[in-house]
This record gives C-alpha cells, structure tokens and sequence, in this order.
C-alpha cells in the first residue's frame, strides 16, 4: 500500500507511544478476514436460501452462525485489549546481521490466546495466561549503519475464529543501533600486520609491554586480563597490569588506516575493533573530531562501534 | 507440526459430528468414500502418507461427480447435492494441508449441518444440530488459539454459541419473512406421508388404524369440546362404483364470511401436518375459510396450494348445519346392478313408506341388532360387497358401515355422501391441546333430511365406545390378551413420556418452525405497528436498536471483565498504592521491588515513611512469604488511600 508519505506520517504519529502502554480502543483496530469475508457470502447465501424455502431451521441457523461471527469480532477485540506492553530493547547488531528486539507483554485481566507480534518481516506469536508476563525476542533485519529506529510494531490476533482480526498497530520509542558492518580480517594477516605497526601499514599503533603486576579489577579491563591467580585470595578480582610486551595497547587511527573508501575505512576501523576485542586487547580509537582512549572489554568495543557507526555520511 | 496434527483431528471429528445424520441418507459408496478419504488424510498427517497427485484428485473428482450422475440421473436435488457435498468432504480433506484448508474444511462443516434442515426439523434434530454448531465452532477456536487446550476451546465455542442466541433469536423473530418462494421450490418430500387417499373402499381405513403418526394438532382456546362431537371434515364422497366411494361432482365455493362469524361457533387452532394434498381438516362444519384456502359447497376446506410443510390454521366450527337447497339426481346415483339383496331391502322400506328419518333409523336398528361386529380386520370381499358385510360377514369397519348405509339410502332414494376424515383425538394434558393421528381416520355419512345435510355415524351404533376411547380400544393387543400390571404400569409411565414429549415437539413446531409471515404480521400489530403503512415501525426500530446494544454491550462487558482471583486482588491493591504515591511524584520504577521502593520514599518523605513501610511489609509478607491476612492489607491500603494529606 503506497501512501503519500504526509498522510504516512499523520497516520505514523497517531501510532506513536511510550512504554509502558495498554491497548486500547483508540489503539486497536478490527476488520474481517478474507476467510470472514467469504464466510458473510456464504451466510449471504444461506440467509437467500433460508427465504427462498421459507424454512425457519434454516433462518434460525443462519442467524445463529451471523451472531456468533459478530460476536467474535468482541472476543478478538477482548483479547487485544488491555494487553499491556511493558517494555522493549533493541540490542546493537553489526549492519547486515540481525538486530534483537525484546519486547515484554503482560497479560492485564484476562488470558490472551495466540497473539502475534510483527516487525518489518520478522513475526512470531505467544499466548499469556492471566496475568502473566512474558518476553518476547524478534530479529529485526538491519541494512545500514546508525541508529535504527524500531518502525512499525504490529500485534495482532485472530483468535477464536479466525473470522476477524483486530491488529494495533505500534511506534515504540525504542531505537537501537546498527554498528557498521565489519570488514573480516584475516587472523594471520593480523598478526602478521602488527609487526609492523610502526610503519603505519594499517594504522595500528602499537607498544610492546610487559607484565608488571596487579591492580584492582576495573569493569573495562575484560575477562582475558583478570589474573584469576591473585584473584583466587578472596580479596576481590584482580586484572593483570602489562607495562610492555605481553599486552599492547593498540590505537587504531582514522587517517593511518588504508582504504580505498569512506565507507570502507569504517568497515575496516569496525572490523579492527572487533578483532582487538576478540583477543582481549587494550585498544582505543582516533577518529576526525573524536578520540577514544584505550581500553578494554563489551563497554570498550560499544563506545568505539558506536562512534563509528554514528558518523556521518559521506559528503 | 504436531500441533497441526492435532488440529487436524479435531477438525475432522468436528467434520464427522457435522455429518454423521446424512450418512443413512447417502450412498452406501458415499459413505464408503468419505471414509476413506479422512483415514488416508489422517495417514498423511500422522504417518507421512504422500498427498496424492493433483491428477489423481482431479480424476477421483471427476468419477464423484460421474458416479453421483449416474446414482441421480437428471433430477439433480437435494439427495444429489448432498451426495456430492458429502463426497466433497472427503476429497477436500485429502489434499488439506494449511490452515487455510482446515478452515475451508470447517466451513464446509457448517454448511452441511444446515444441508440437515432439508431432511428433518425435528426437535432432536435441531437439538443436534445446535450442537455440531457448537462442535464446528470448538473447532475453528482450536484451530486459532496457539497452544492446543481442547478444554478451554470447547468452552469457548460454547460461550460463543450461548452469547450468539439472544442475538439469534432477535433476528430470527424480527427479521421480515416473505410470503411464499422468491422463485420455484422443487420440493422432493412425497414420499413417506401417510394419510387417507381420496376415495373411499374397504381396508382403506383400517389401514390406517395401527398409525400412531400425528395428522394434525389443535388448540381450543377454551374447553375442549366432548369428544364425540369431533368430526374433523376432510373431503366429502358423492359417487360409487360398487367398490369404490369417490369424488366426482362439481362444487361451489361459497364466499368466506370471516365478518359474519355466527354466534354459537367454536374458534379452535389447527396446526396440520404435510401430507401432500389439499386437503384441510375442519370441526364439522367449517364457516370460515382462513388465509389461502377456499370453503367448497359440501362445507370442507380446501388449500389453494399442496400442504408441503406445516401450516397453522385459525377456524371456526358451527354444530347446526344450515339450509342446503334440494341435490340433485346425482346424490342417489348407484352403478347398474349388483347388490340385489340391498337394494330388495331398500326397496322394501321404500314401499312401506318410510320417510328418510325412519330410513336412518331403520338401518341403524339393522346395525346395532343384526349382530354386527366392529372389526380391523373384516376380510376381503371381490363382488357384491354391501350384501357380503350386510347379510354373511357382518364384520366390518368404518368405510364398511358408511359404505352400506350410503348403498342403502341411495337405493331407497334418499340422497346421501359419505365423508372422510378423523374423529375425535387425544387431549394432551400438558400441553392443553389435542392430537389427532392418523388412527383416527374415521368415514360416516350425511343424509340429506328436512333441507339440511345431517350427520349420521353408523359405527357409533355397533362400537359406541370407539367415539369415546378411540380405535386403540379394538387394537388386538398380542397374544397374551389382558396385560400384567406391571406391564400396565410401565404403558402408563410411557404414555406420560410420550405425552411430554409430544408437548415438547408441539411448542418446537408451533413457536420456531411455525412462524410465518402471518403470525409475525400479528405479532407486530399486537406491538402496535400497521404492518400495511409501517406506522409505528420507528419506535420498533428503537426498540430493537436499543436492544441490540444491550446485549451487544452485555457481552462486551463480559468480555473485557477482569478476572481478579484472590491472588490478583493483593496485585490490584498494590497497584492502587502505587499510582497514589505517583500522584505524589513517587511513582514507582520498572525495575524497583517493593523493598526498594519503601526505602526511596522514606529518604524522599520522611513523614510518609512509617505508612509506606506498614503497607510494603504486608504487601511482602503477602506475596513472598505466604503469610499475612489480604483483609489486612487491604485495611492498610485503604488507610494510607484515606489519610489526611
């Protein structure tokens, strides 16, 4: 369905909503199914028949069945409404894989049978018993790096007959993030560039160091450097401190790295930072009007990824 | 998928439940092939059976269609179309793989249990019809309700089914009804209805006599008169050709005066059941002819079109007939010979100068005192049959008595018919009316006397207690003569059920089968709307839209009714508190526990601390620890709700 892309936004922002929420009427909406729609012809046809025959079985059964199709038009509707939608995560994903979207629904009243949930493409389906909670994991396809703002969540069901389907449909102020997609770098070619690392080849910058002792565990340090030895007193964790040699501290360099394009020197610079991470290397980033100190671990490798995956477009 | 599988079970047993009453009334092959057509679709869903070839459908549809042909012939219609539905189950089942297929499948279901209404509308029937509904219905919930809870399904098809029938019911009664077909009806229910023909020999009858079938049913709104004055015309016989009574003569319709109803008539209501003739059976005598049907000179009814389906009738009776003007020679018309010792007594009375009275009474006398025997089964005579019953059997039933008297009289020159219909019926005190079935076809004989028709019964002389107890009297009752008394007993408690259940049919009949155009025009001038000028139609629409709504919003409410268990009622409470203190700008974070939470706003407001903490620690003690009193917690929560601000 096209749709001016004003009337697109009018109809995006009525949909907009904060977390938590509960559905309701003025978010839900309702309308026959194509089966429903055949079955009204097949009413149609069997109210004519009814007439033509006089025949008041007939006239009794189909108003019967008439009756109970619009009355699952409430059950669908009662099974939608005062859903409750608690909370939502995007989780980063690197572009091209797909992104985790955790959605949290808790069942408020009644017990909800088979509701669907469908993002983009990605659909999957819960029933909650009364009162229940429950989380519920998409993967929403990504294609470009930057924010990514979670679009259009439908929920939807067709519970009891299948004869109507009531569907609200959803903009969560949930927004993730899609890190650039990483170049693969080969592990040998790795190794091999480091040695000359001075020269600038890939831009690495690299100190040699050597051990040098022990220091409180900071978060950022990253399970390769904890030294489970010293930490195996009982006094807490402990991260090994490297003044050259075992460890080195790699920044990687916007303008020393190698590539044939803006896009691609990101790519690169994501697919270092991935690597540096993998290893357990303590590693920073320098990028036009931003530098990021060295360190290590998950929190390291989001800020670096996140910085990349924030700047601009090319010109 | 074996949720699929699951809901492919269900939905062929729905689809079984649905057809099982067609299948005595199909094709032994139908039935066979619908059969095996659903196990080979449970092999494929349960054993991986292969879905046949779309060649091999086609060609199993076509030989179907081709067999269904052949069984039929041309005349393609309702037996034919419910075959060929029937055979449609089954191929569609076969190639069901999706949801979609069930679906279709399902839907096939519904139109088959109302294909049932074209065979039978019996109370059992519509009974079990009501419940393949439900049944189809269950199905359809499981096919959309995620995990498999056959239970919790099957409720709701029924909650579904319950909710729908006010609403059913509202239409049914207010949705206008036509009169008559928007185009032909082939109708093809002729066989199988039993009733008297349109003539009168011996045998035809006391056929009749071991029917328990109704004929019809009727209502008096008063007293039910006595039975032996129950005379319910049916068509009146006014030639013979030495066996056979028949209907020849030319008759008159006299002009219905529905305005000038007499003052000593009885109005009674008369619910017939088809059978195929025009006949319409009325209280001797009928002065009304009611909508869609003439009264004939010889005062029967008659219906304008064939009695296809059930039809009520409003009547009115007369005892006294009125002035008839003199027959004509055709009403004492006998064949050429035969019967020559009739016609020698005939004519004996003649010469000694009776008058047609004392012709009456004469042959009644002969009846009651010539030792004449009531009997079902008098023998069967070839010639000369009024002389075999009058001078050497004298064995004979109704037809034989009215036979020989009409003979009789006519011989002697008195014009005489003879009528046909039932006599008398059985009042059923449950449901304040009277059943007339088809034992009770009875055959007397009018004498045209002092300017009138008057009705004469020769077998009230020879059987007086066939008028007051019926025919079942003379019923041979088996071997064993007189029954024990337990068997007694037991053939009352039957009787009773019967009765009941006869009650049941009749109300099923009277209020939902019944109702026509006519009575729903009565209905809605009884709500004070012309039906002719739609005045007053507005307010009923009102009334009706009004309606509508309360019970649309009824189910409404039921569903979005909350279900607070014991359990969730501690959760409503605590939710309560929370938004109190939300109002207060306290609201509570996602991810903050009760403990939490307390401890927050004791640091943020001190003076709410000690309140917060009595509620939170019931709340704990509730919910975590099992223990505490929710009627305490809910004093608690009440308190701090209520307290001064």
């Amino acid at each position: 369905m096209v749709l001016p892309r004003f009337i697109r936004n009018v109809i995006l922002a009525r949909q907009r909503a904060d977390l938590p929420l509960r559905l309701n009427r003025r978010r839900i909406y309702i309308l026959p199914t194509r089966a429903g729609t055949v079955f009204a012809f097949f009413l149609l046809a069997m109210l004519v028949a009814a007439i033509n025959y006089t025949n008041n079985l007939a006239f009794l059964l189909t108003f019967l069945l008439g009756s109970i199709s619009i009355l699952s038009a409430i059950h669908a509707y009662a099974n939608l409404a005062g859903l409750g939608v608690e909370a939502g995560r995007l989780f980063p994903a690197y572009c091209g894989d797909d992104a985790r979207l955790q959605l949290f629904f808790r069942a408020k009243g009644r017990e909800r049978r088979r509701l669907s949930v469908r993002v983009g493409t990605a659909e999957d389906e819960f029933s909650l018993a009364v009162g229940a909670g429950r989380e519920l994991d998409l993967h929403v396809t990504t294609s470009r790096r930057g924010p990514l703002p979670l679009g259009q969540v439908v929920i939807s069901t067709r519970y009891p007959l299948g004869l109507f389907r009531a569907w609200s449909p959803l903009v969560l102020p949930v927004t993730g993030l899609v890190y650039p997609k990483p170049l693969a770098l080969d592990r040998m070619d790795w190794r091999h560039l480091q040695g000359d690392g001075d020269e600038g080849g890939l831009g690495v910058v690299s100190q040699s160091g050597e051990f040098g002792g022990v220091r409180p565990y900071r978060p950022e340090d990253g399970l390769s450097r904890v030294s489970w030895k010293a930490s195996s007193r009982g006094a807490g964790l402990f991260s090994k401190e490297f003044r050259s040699g075992v460890a080195r501290t790699l920044v990687f360099d916007w303008d020393d790295v190698r590539a044939s394009g803006y896009e691609e020197r990101i790519s690169l610079l994501a697919g270092l930072v991935r690597e540096a991470e993998r290893e357990g290397l303590c590693y920073g980033l320098r990028l036009p009007g931003l530098i990021i100190a060295p360190g290590s671990g998950a929190g390291q490798a989001h800020r670096c990824l996140e910085a990349l995956a924030l700047l601009p477009e090319a010109a | 998928m074996i949720h699929d599988k699951r809901r492919f079970s269900v939905t062929l047993l729905a689809l079984a439940l649905a057809f099982a009453p067609h299948l005595p009334r199909v094709p032994v092959f139908v039935g066979v092939f619908v059969f095996l057509a659903w196990g080979y679709a449970l092999g494929m869903q349960y054993r991986g059976w292969p879905v046949p070839p779309r060649w091999l459908r086609a060609i199993l549809a076509l030989t179907c269609l081709a067999l269904v042909l052949f069984t039929y012939g041309r005349s393609f219609g309702r037996d034919a179309g419910v075959a060929l539905l029937s055979l449609m189950l089954g191929l569609k089942a076969v190639e069901s793989k999706s949801v979609r297929d069930m679906l279709a499948l399902l839907f096939l279901a519904y139109f088959v249990v109302v294909t049932n209404v074209l065979y039978s509308q019996t109370l059992v029937m519509s009974a079990y019809m009501f419940f393949s509904v439900m049944a189809v219905t269950a199905a359809l919930v499981h096919l959309h309700s995620g995990e498999p809870r056959l239970l919790s399904d099957l409720r709701r098809g029924g909650l579904l089914l319950v909710q729908a029938l006010p609403l059913a019911l509202i239409l049914f009664v207010f949705f206008p009804r036509l009169q008559g077909a928007l185009w032909g009806v082939h109708d093809e229910r002729d066989e199988g209805v039993s009733g008297f023909s349109e003539t009168l020999e011996p045998g035809s009858v006391a056929s009749l006599s071991l029917s328990r079938e109704v004929a019809f049913r009727v209502d008096f709104p008063g007293v039910i008169p006595d039975r032996d004055s129950l005379y319910w015309r049916g068509l009146v016989l006014d030639s013979f050709d030495g066996l056979t009574w028949f209907r020849a003569l030319p008759f008159d319709l006299v002009p219905s005066r529905a305005d000038a109803l007499p003052a000593q008539s009885v109005s009674y209501t008369l619910t017939m059941e088809p059978h195929n003739r025009e006949w319409v059976f009325a209280l001797d005598l009928p002065v009304l002819a009611p909508r869609g049907t003439v009264l004939r000179s010889d005062q029967t009814l008659a219906s304008l079109r064939m009695v296809r389906s059930r039809v009520r009738y409003d009547l009115a009776a007369v005892q006294a007939p009125g002035l008839s003007p003199v027959p004509g020679p055709a009403w004492t018309a006998l064949p050429e010979g035969g019967n020559p010792k009739a016609r020698a007594l005939a004519a004996e009375w003649k010469d000694a100068g009776l008058s047609p009275g004392e012709m009456v009474a004469a042959a009644l006398k002969l009846f009651r005192e010539g030792g004449f025997v009531y009997s079902l089964r008098p023998g069967a005579a070839d010639k000369d049959i009024v002389d075999q019953f009058l001078f050497a059997t004298r064995l004979g039933y109704c037809e034989h008595y009215s036979s020989a008297m009409a003979f009789l009289l006519r011989a002697a020159g008195v014009p005489v018919r003879v009528v046909v219909g039932y006599q008398g019926g059985e009042e059923n005190p449950m449901g304040g009316y009277l059943i007339v079935r088809q034992s009770d076809a009875h055959a007397w004989v009018e004498v045209w006397m002092d300017g009138r028709w008057l009705r004469v019964d020769p077998t009230s002389v020879v059987a007086p207690q066939r008028l007051v107890t019926g025919v079942e009297s003379f019923v041979p009752q088996g071997q064993g003569g007189v029954l024990p008394e337990g068997a007694q007993a037991l053939r009352k408690v039957g009787r009773f059920f019967q009765l009941g259940w006869d009650a049941a049919n009749n109300s099923w009949n009277q209020w939902v089968l019944g109702f026509s155009h006519d009575r729903q025009r009565s209905l809605w001038e009884r709500l004070g709307i012309d039906p002719t000028t739609g005045a007053g139609a507005g307010k009923l629409a009102g009334v009706l839209a009004a309606g509508l709504c309360i019970i649309l919003g009824g189910v409404f409410g039921v569903m979005l009714r909350s279900r607070h268990g014991e359990r969730d009622q501690v959760a409503f409470l605590y939710g309560r508190f929370c938004r109190e203190l939300a109002k207060l700008g306290l609201a509570r974070g996602l991810s903050e526990g009760p403990r939490d939470y307390a401890r927050r706003i004791g640091m943020q407001r001190p003076e709410l601390a000690q309140a917060v903490r009595s509620v939170v620690d019931a709340y704990i003690a509730l919910r975590y620890d099992g223990a505490g009193d929710p009627a305490v917690f809910k004093r608690l929560v009440d308190e701090f709700m209520g307290r001064k601000m």
